[in-house]
């Protein structure tokens, strides 16, 4: 058994993977049928399951697919030789993949305390999305040639698109969301489609690793360049780097919350690890301009829009539009013996502050009508109301902002450091102006909840004890654990 | 040892703070005053071991491989030139934490905010290692930012805690991007590794026009002074002593300790422009205090004015006047506290420090009009005084060197006397005004914080030169490079 895990490791991993998914929406089915048709819980003595359990069955799923990928790394290797097909296991990739599995089991807890998922059990349909996308992700980060590579991007960007219809029969607002995310991506798609089709017709073969070494011999890029650019252009609209970032703030307004949640966490992981294999190609002199003026774009967009926005979710969409430059500057060179470590410990650091800033988004409702909150202005008193959950939610603001001595200042630091031994200097002092314009926004929303003496709003049901207590310990890294060796121990496996 | 024992007695206060419950208001103000007055002694403790050697030196490294490209290390380093902003720090303290017990609300938080300035700022003052000191010059932002926006008395507060943010925020952008270069360039950024390394001429200009920017706003110096009369203003008391007391000097301490520590050659050919710019923001200063209404505005104007002296001093490759910079850094942060404090009493009692509703205030505040008229004597550097002394010898050192710097900055002297003698006589001398309604003289909690400041200035003023002496070794080590 173990052999065979060892010769073919992808079947495994996907067998599981794919018929967990299979088993799931058998069980799914089953479910709807039992409320439509005659009872077959009730023939079986059974009591009849709620939709959360799916979130249940997904996690230990995830567990078993941890497991498994400890198991592998064991078994993976530093070169490109001894690999399968389709997927390419190595340590990074692994690493990675491990990465996005908790980060997913994190996302779960918190989705099965969401109010959302405490509907009936027709809505068991949630959770099997995410799997979905979670395997887009898994396959994206594992691929290997040009048809995995396309069919992961489809299968991911698919799932999201039917995350952000989900349930979207309530508002216009999110269907309209929904779809017109389908043309966009859509039109992204066909981009990479067609960037792919070229390189196949330069070199005549699928596999990325082979062109690797085959594309060390290239002076001409003419015809090359319109295939490798495509690709990379339409990664970086699914990224949602400006100039390519129209569609995320809207997108990311209208899809409900757990939804955007969603996006805002797991798709960067996949994607990014992706850019970073597709830029180890030596074309840096082909998309240097392409990323620095993205970049540019990426921090004047995400600083200047944000001032004005009410609303939550598009305040963190350009927010994360902003990051979204900071995660492009390690990888202008992606070559370098930094770029790896400072890109995933700036992710790691900016994942972190996500989940302890959208904490309160998710769990707090306002007593008057027991809605979530939706405006920035509802945060008005926390202070008085909940002044942990303030003091919390103030210092992963700031680490989102970059400021000592938090996570984000160091993972900031990583990349500036790195940049600045490729001789970037101009761009750091760009980064650091519009770090402090950025930091304004931020600043504004401390000042929402600190300084003010009215009390406006209040709130009702307590939070849930699990979510608190994930955020509680994700607190504890983002500050107190800023200055310990632990790091190191961490992340050495993470460098090159 | 104690550097260490104080930081653990320190960050236990704090820990002892935040196990207070919300409900025991005035627990909590003994259990604060008692806990500084703690930490003060242990401050005495450090005073007596160093008066023991002429030179003092005690260091902690603590070099750690944290990260996988660069050693981070963990050095904090005493000696003396350190030493008397820690006991500036540890004596301000005592005295906020005596002063806090008049804010009305979040008392628990103010305590709360004090104890962790009061741990950042020490270890700030004693940090031998570039990146560890920009993440505590950092971390110091944040907790002030929230002193300034909750206690802050005006609805402009907001406008001034921001700007103070995101002013100094700029500045010390620069200073990270002169580490992230040492960084990369040296390999470590610890100072006294530093201090051996040959820099090119043109990358050393270029580092300390780096470290120059995010300094001159702490400082602050000419074109980057705007932040401090708005913050000062708009800062409860508390605040402003602290932004007064001991934040300036954090600024002027950078420049001593690393810019002209580790660029001295840089310093050296720079100086024109320096001096010229302490100069103006002196001459400007002093000028603007003359036109301010708003009483803190004025004592924020003069504490420009004093700074930009001792930078001054700093600047001039004079022993005598860096010495005098020294001491007049000791002796601002003795008196502009002083004074922010007695504008604070005034404001706690009459709700305003618009100069028009003040006046002859001598005829039933007399003990408050002693002590003001001590602190304002300071602040002109009247002779008998620390402030004189330090002038004094500033002058002194930068007439040799910089005669006509010296000729500029002594205009600030006389334009001191003259805001100082006007404020006086608005608030004190003249016909009783009548939007004083009630009076009430100084409190015993008040007069014992404003006594040790008042005699401070008074004994040192007197003789200092044991205090100076203790500068004179570590500062001839700066003229050893050049």
């Amino acid at each position: 058994m173990l052999l065979f895990m060892i010769t073919m490791p992808e079947l495994i991993l996907g067998t599981l993977l794919i018929f967990s998914l299979l088993a799931l929406l058998l069980f799914g089915s089953l479910l709807v049928w039992d409320r439509t048709e005659a009872s077959f819980f009730q023939a079986l003595r059974l009591p009849h399951p709620m939709a959360r359990v799916f979130y249940l069955l997904v996690g230990y799923i995830l567990l078993i697919n941890l497991a498994l990928i400890q198991i592998l790394k064991n078994h993976a290797s530093e070169t490109s030789d001894q690999s399968t097909l389709i997927f390419f296991f190595d340590y990074h990739s692994l690493n990675v993949l491990s990465f996005l599995t908790v980060l997913f089991l994190c996302f779960l807890i918190f989705a099965y305390y969401h109010p959302s998922s405490s509907h009936s059990s027709l809505n068991f349909e949630l959770p099997l999305l995410l799997f979905f996308a979670y395997l887009g992700m898994v396959f994206l980060i594992l691929n290997r040639d040009f048809f995995s590579w396309f069919l992961s991007l489809e299968l991911q960007s698919f799932s999201f698109f039917a995350l952000a219809g989900f349930r979207s029969r309530r508002s216009f607002l999110q269907s309209e969301a929904s779809l017109r995310y389908f043309i966009f991506a859509g039109l992204a798609s066909v981009l990479f489609l067609f960037g792919l089709s070229m390189v196949y017709a330069y070199y005549g073969t699928i596999d990325l690793y082979a062109i690797l070494s085959l594309i060390l011999f290239e002076e001409d890029f003419t015809f090359l360049g319109l295939g490798l650019v495509g690709i990379f252009l339409a990664l970086l609209f699914k990224l949602g780097v400006a100039p390519f970032h129209i569609w995320l703030p809207e997108v990311y307004h209208g899809v409900s919350s757990l939804v955007t949640f969603f996006f805002f966490l797991m798709p960067k992981i996949s994607l990014l690890y992706n850019l970073f294999i597709f830029l180890q190609l030596d074309i840096q002199v082909l998309l240097d301009r392409i990323s620095f003026s993205s970049i540019f774009l990426s921090l004047a967009i995400g600083s200047f829009m944000a001032f004005n926005q009410t609303n939550f979710k598009k305040f963190f969409a350009y927010s994360s539009i902003f990051n979204n430059a900071f995660f492009l500057l390690p990888l202008i060179n992606a070559k370098s013996s930094f770029s790896f470590f400072s890109l995933f410990f700036f992710l790691f650091s900016y994942q972190l502050s996500l989940f302890l800033v959208f904490f309160p988004f998710l769990f707090l409702r306002s007593s008057q009508d027991l809605r979530l909150i939706n405006n920035l202005r509802d945060l008005l008193s926390l202070k008085k109301v909940n002044p942990v959950l303030s003091f919390i939610f103030t210092c992963s603001l700031f680490s989102l902002a970059g400021i000592p001595p938090f996570i984000g200042f160091f993972a900031k630091l990583f990349l500036f450091l790195g940049a600045l031994d490729q001789g970037y200097l101009d761009l750091i002092f760009l980064f650091l102006v519009f770090s402090v314009l950025s930091t304004y926004y931020y600043i504004r929303l401390v000042k929402i909840i600190f300084f003010s003496f009215l009390l406006r709003n209040s709130w009702t049901k307590p939070l849930p004890l699990w979510p608190t207590l994930l955020t509680a310990l994700m607190f504890t890294v983002l500050s107190f654990l800023s200055f310990l060796p632990l790091y190191s121990l961490v992340f050495s496996s993470l460098s090159i | 040892m104690i550097l260490l024992q104080l930081n653990i007695l320190i960050l236990w206060s704090f820990v002892q703070i935040l196990a207070v419950g919300r409900v025991h208001q005035e627990f909590l103000k003994d259990l604060s005053s008692l806990l500084s007055a703690q930490v003060l002694l242990a401050f005495g403790l450090f005073l007596k071991v160093a008066q023991d050697y002429v030179t003092f030196f005690e260091a902690y490294h603590l070099n750690v491989l944290l990260f996988p490209f660069f050693s981070f290390s963990l050095s904090l380093v005493v000696d003396n030139l350190s030493l008397v902003f820690l006991v500036l720090t540890g004596f301000l303290f005592y005295l906020l934490n005596l002063t806090a017990r008049s804010l009305g609300y979040r008392l628990k938080e103010i305590f709360l905010i004090l104890w962790l300035l009061e741990f950042l700022l020490l270890n700030s003052f004693s940090c031998a290692d570039l990146l560890l000191f920009y993440i505590l010059f950092e971390a110091l932002l944040l907790p002030m930012y929230l002193m300034i926006g909750i206690w802050g008395s005006q609805k402009n507060k907001i406008f001034a805690a921001n700007q103070f943010f995101l002013y100094t925020l700029l500045g010390s952008f620069f200073l990270l991007v002169g580490i992230l270069l040492i960084l990369l360039l040296a390999g470590s950024a610890n100072i006294f590794f530093l201090r051996c390394f040959l820099w090119d001429p043109t990358l050393e200009n270029v580092l300390f026009f780096l470290f120059f920017v995010s300094f001159a706003v702490k400082v602050p110096m000419f074109p980057f002074h705007l932040w401090l009369p708005k913050a000062h203003v708009e800062a409860p008391t508390v605040g402003s002593v602290l932004l007064a007391g001991v934040l300036l000097k954090l600024g002027s301490f950078g420049f001593l300790r690393y810019s002209l520590f580790l660029f001295p050659q840089a310093a050296l050919s720079y100086s024109w422009i320096l001096l010229s710019l302490t100069s103006l923001a002196v001459a400007y200063s002093s000028f603007s205090t003359l036109r301010q209404l708003d009483l803190k505005r004025l004592v924020a104007y003069s504490s420009i004015a004093h700074m930009n002296y001792l930078m001054g001093g700093l600047f001039s490759h004079n022993l005598s006047a860096m010495v005098g910079s020294l001491l007049l850094q000791t002796a601002h942060g003795f008196s502009s506290s002083a004074l922010f404090l007695c504008i604070g009493f005034l404001y706690e009692r009459y709700g305003t420090r618009n100069l028009f509703y003040y006046g002859g205030l001598a005829t039933v505040m007399p003990l408050f009009l002693i002590f003001f008229f001590w602190f304002s004597l300071a602040n002109l550097g009247f002779p008998g005084t620390m402030n004189f002394l330090a002038e004094l010898t500033i002058f002194l050192g930068l007439y040799e060197t910089y005669p006509l710097a010296a000729l500029c900055m002594l205009t600030g002297i006389f334009l001191s006397a003259l805001y100082s003698f006007v404020t006086l006589n608005r608030l004190f001398f003249g016909p009783y005004s009548h939007f004083q309604r009630k009076y009430a003289d100084l409190s015993r909690r008040e007069f014992l914080i404003l006594l040790p400041l008042a005699l401070w200035l008074l004994i040192l003023g007197l003789q200092a030169t044991s205090v100076m002496a203790i500068w004179v070794a570590p500062l001839e080590a700066f003229f050893l490079a050049q």
